[in-house]
């Protein structure tokens, strides 16, 4: 799905009709909202509008109608909140439109829906044709709802989604298709799994035995196998859930052991961040300097050059005119001075006795302006004689400007990468002042993981002594069936779907080995793009685990958010890789700078254009990639703005407002 | 790999085919209907080869 309009009316906080035009040339939409102005909102509206269900969290007891609107609203009127997605997918246009009526209620919490109005258009030999079937579906289709956390992203969750690996895990078995594998083998079942085609048959066949086993009918006997199977793959699946619940207590406390690891570094970290903070002093200082350096360019310099100008002009044009006149002035200026610049104004009489013209008076307004105060006086004769030194010395000291000005520029990054660490630093040392809490966390988690071994040993046991009556009975019942006159239709059924279960298991196995390497192959090569730690061997890193799980390895929300985005479009491009049809999707990002520092969010924004089609950040941290907005070859610029806090407006937004929310963030810093 | 008669390859396509498709359906069925689905889908074919 690659996304062309949105179009978003009187949802939740936006007031009025609101327009989103995108680009799907990798250009980022970059949507600036201050806290609490509807970039959340936004979020949810796409999440809405495909699936009938967005999530407002804390916020959810606000109706989904705008207030301001609602306000607005006399009795027997209604407020209409719509929404219309313009999107391609696969070559195919399709319009997506939403409309609901609430209708009018003096309490806006009694408001009601009167009238939906719900549409899907695609575009077929060029006319507009509604589809008619399930929307939602077709929307589910086209981009899985199950996959919708990632590609409508809450940034401030990345955490909670990494860890959360059985969701992408279920993601990603949908999205390569495995789980269509994974279904088929758990229909087709076994001869000993009730609900399923082989089992069905099992039972078709035993039903028609005469046999007794341990004083048992076949179906008796099979129906026993039948349950102590299922009882067997319950407890395996609650063994499963002990398991997994182990793993998180060790991956929390190997965590904790990390953080208490570092407590004894505490000092260290105090020195460090005194090296830092000193570090931004010097850098502070350094700018000032430079500041000054560019001040005395224009003040010493820039005069000279100024009014060498001007006086080669006039002299010029002066010459001119004296030579017109047949005058004997030769050398008119070789006396100017300040005062008699300003004389000459005053009385509005050249040198020469001629009246002034309007050019010559304005020249001579110019470099009085420009002169130093009445205390010195400029005579321009010496000062073109005397001064032709210093011309050249200001010639050459301009150019200096552009080099100072790097300088700056270069003092200014430092001073962000310094504040990143230094907020690293500050971060660490907060968790260390935690390390009480964390040692009694400790104490619980052994007392937990007691528990929970004790727990998975006796499914354990439970299972391998119930695995042997299983077995033994089974191996019983199969004696009797292969002597027993079975008919050949029977066995043929079963052996055709044994055989289909074991082909299918292959190619599950198989595809699972593909999709899983070349998933981690697109991961590794986004990460590589993405990352700044460049001391990280890459290559050696193992990001989609053998169950498809993903590595969670860290401890900052930084570099998890690097992982997610990683994760995110390398999937995308494993898709493209692995030919499957859905292939192009949008990724929508709240808050996608809220762990990343200036560094990190810097390369982050400069290398999304090139690694996905189709990428909205929704932010509030314009700060921390301000030395690349001068680039709008990478963006196209939004703003939220939203004074009332429920009439928000989206419009697109230029240099100025960006200057503008720059100047009132480090206000507000 | 296990060798399938084409009769197997084709049900095999058939089978992963009703997966997909209950998959990317909101109402889905659940194990029950879609082992009857199957189970129906097969007895008509074998009904259809021996007519």
């Amino acid at each position: 799905m690659i996304i062309n309009n949105v179009i978003i009316e009187n949802f939740r906080c936006y007031y009025g009709k609101n327009e989103l035009v995108l680009n799907n040339n990798g250009k980022i939409t970059l949507i600036y909202g201050d806290s609490g102005y509807g970039k959340s909102s936004l979020l949810q509206f796409f999440r809405w509008m495909f699936y009938g269900d967005p999530d407002f969290g804390l916020n959810n007891d606000k109706p989904l109608f705008n207030l301001s609107a609602f306000a607005g609203c006399k009795s027997g009127e209604q407020v209409r909140v719509s929404g219309k997605i313009d999107f391609e997918h696969l070559g195919v246009k399709y319009s997506l439109s939403k409309v609901l009526y609430f209708g009018y209620a003096l309490n806006a919490k009694n408001s009601r829906v009167e009238k939906t109005d719900f549409t899907l258009m695609h575009l077929i030999d060029n006319n507009w044709q509604p589809y008619n079937g399930d929307i939602y579906n077709k929307i589910n289709m086209i981009l899985p709802k199950g996959l919708s956390k990632y590609f409508l992203l809450d940034g401030e969750k990345a955490r909670d989604i990494v860890l959360d690996s059985k969701e992408l895990k279920k993601a990603i078995h949908q999205l390569f298709g495995l789980d269509a594998y994974a279904n088929a083998l758990n229909h087709l079942g076994k001869n000993s799994k009730r609900n399923s085609v082989l089992g069905y048959y099992q039972n078709e066949m035993t039903s028609k035995m005469t046999q007794t086993i341990n004083n048992m009918s076949a179906p008796e006997m099979q129906e026993n196998i039948q349950e102590m199977y299922e009882t067997i793959e319950l407890m395996k699946e609650k063994r499963k859930d002990v398991m997994s619940a182990i793993d998180i207590k060790n991956a929390r406390r190997d965590e904790i052991f990390k953080i208490l690891g570092q407590a004894n570094n505490k000092e260290s970290i105090n020195q460090l961040l005194k090296l830092n903070y000193d570090a931004i002093a010097k850098n502070e200082n350094e700018i000032k300097e430079i500041r000054h350096k560019i001040g005395d360019l224009f003040y010493k310099y820039y005069p000279y050059l100024f009014l060498s100008r001007k006086t080669s002009d006039s002299s010029s044009i002066l010459r001119e005119k004296n030579r017109m006149f047949n005058s004997s002035y030769k050398n008119v200026f070789e006396n100017l001075s300040k005062p008699l610049l300003k004389e000459i104004i005053k009385k509005n009489v050249c040198v020469c006795g001629r009246e002034l013209d309007k050019d010559s008076k304005d020249k001579i307004e110019a470099i009085i302006g420009v002169m130093p105060p009445d205390s010195y006086d400029y005579q321009f004769g010496q000062f073109v004689s005397k001064s032709k030194h210093q011309i050249s010395l200001s010639q050459i000291m301009i150019m200096e400007y552009e080099k100072y000005l790097a300088n700056i520029t270069t003092c200014e990054k430092k001073i962000s990468e310094l504040e990143v660490n230094i907020h690293d630093n500050e971060e660490e040392l907060k968790r260390l002042d935690d390390s009480k809490d964390l040692v009694s966390e400790l104490e619980q988690i052994k007392i937990d993981l007691d528990a929970l071994s004790r727990e998975k040993a006796g499914y354990e046991g439970k299972i391998a002594q119930k695995k042997q009556i299983y077995e033994m009975a089974n191996k019983q019942l199969n004696n009797i069936i292969r002597n027993s006159k079975i008919s050949f239709e029977m066995t043929e059924k079963i052996d055709f779907f044994e055989g289909i279960r074991a082909n299918l298991e292959n190619e599950k196995q198989q595809r699972e080995e593909e999709v899983k390497l070349t998933l981690n192959k697109c991961v590794r090569d986004i990460f590589k793009k993405l990352t700044t730690q460049t001391e990280l061997d890459i290559d050696q890193i193992q990001f989609v685990n053998d169950d498809f799980s993903l590595r969670t390895t860290y401890l900052t929300g930084g570099q998890l958010a690097v992982d997610e985005y990683s994760y995110v479009i390398g999937i995308i491009k494993a898709l493209q890789e692995c030919k499957m049809e859905n292939n192009e999707n949008p990724i929508i990002i709240d808050a996608p700078f809220a762990f990343t520092g200036n560094a990190q969010s810097e390369h982050i924004f400069k290398t999304l254009p090139e690694v996905s089609k189709q990428t909205i950040l929704l932010t509030l941290d314009l700060n921390k990639i301000k030395f690349l907005l001068d680039d709008t070859s990478l963006y196209d610029f939004y703003v939220i703005k939203n004074d009332s806090q429920e009439r928000a407006t989206l419009s697109k937004g230029g240099p100025d407002d960006i200057t503008a929310i720059l100047e009132k963030r480090s206000v507000l810093k | 790999m296990t060798s399938l008669t084409n009769e197997q390859i084709m049900f095999k396509e058939k089978i992963l085919e009703l997966e997909k498709e209950n998959i990317s359906t909101i109402n889905k069925s659940d194990d029950k209907q879609m082992v009857a689905k199957i189970i129906r889908i097969y007895e008509e074919m074998k009904k259809n080869d021996n007519k």
